[in-house]
């Protein structure tokens, strides 16, 4: 298993990094192309909608990324510290996200803040598609 | 920045054009351009992406904002979205429905 795990700043430019480091590790994983561009986008979808709460929020604090390669799985995560600053005003980003990775969970009942799982069981096969999210 | 737009006049349509990255932090660059499409009141809006290599929500979120507001004023927006990549923005989030979609900036002035 390798884990990767990234501090990214809650500032609009930094989302970029967090997108280039997950398509490297979806590459490196072998991913097909086109699922790489899946990854690219709902990992930007997921830490882009962290930055915003934290910047809502009033948070200094780098939103966390936690990228888990495990044979042929890929998981990521992202968690936001911001807590209690009511619904997201992007439906979009929750709809992308949900139509891109076949497994989602949004958890908000830490009461910290909210995580968005996203796992790619079978990141290199066939599992095309968020038919078993 | 890792976005570059322009925008032309042809016949009754301002012509938007993008390259590059369409994201948090460039939309606000789309959306100046197309408020300033906005302003000249013509018949059609085309919003050329082309050339654009990824696009997430608040991308979409400028595109969809710029429909509204082009009804509003009796116009239409359309969109060339090129890359399957960048169409599949709209297709999952049902925004395909709401604005036109073609496959190249020709189709897009016919």
């Amino acid at each position: 298993m390798a884990v990767c795990t990234l501090a990214i700043p809650p500032e609009t430019e930094q989302v970029r990094v967090a997108r280039l480091v997950a398509t490297a590790a979806a590459r490196r994983l072998g991913m097909p192309e086109e699922r790489i561009d899946d990854v690219r986008l709902a990992v930007g979808e997921a830490v882009g909608r962290a930055v915003v709460r934290h910047q809502r929020a009033g948070r200094p604090e780098p939103v966390r990324v936690r990228l888990v390669t495990q044979g042929r799985g890929f998981a990521v995560e992202v968690a936001d510290s911001a807590a209690g600053i009511g619904p997201d005003e992007s439906r979009f980003a929750l709809d992308l996200i949900a139509g891109l990775a076949p497994t989602v969970r949004l958890d908000e009942a830490s009461g910290s803040g909210s995580l968005v799982h996203m796992l790619w069981a079978d990141a290199t096969g066939g599992d095309e598609g968020a038919d078993d999210a | 920045m890792h976005i570059r737009v322009s925008s032309e006049r042809s016949g009754d349509a301002t012509i938007v054009h993008a390259e590059g990255e369409l994201d948090l932090h460039t939309a606000p660059t789309l959306q100046s351009e197309i408020d300033s499409a906005l302003e000249q009141d013509l018949a059609r809006m085309v919003v050329d992406l082309s050339k654009v290599d990824f696009m997430d929500s608040t991308g979409l979120s400028v595109i969809v904002a710029a429909v509204a507001a082009m009804r509003a004023q009796g116009g239409e927006v359309r969109v060339v979205t090129g890359a399957d990549k960048i169409t599949k923005v709209f297709t999952l989030t049902g925004v395909d429905q709401q604005v036109g979609m073609f496959g190249s900036l020709e189709e897009a002035m016919a």
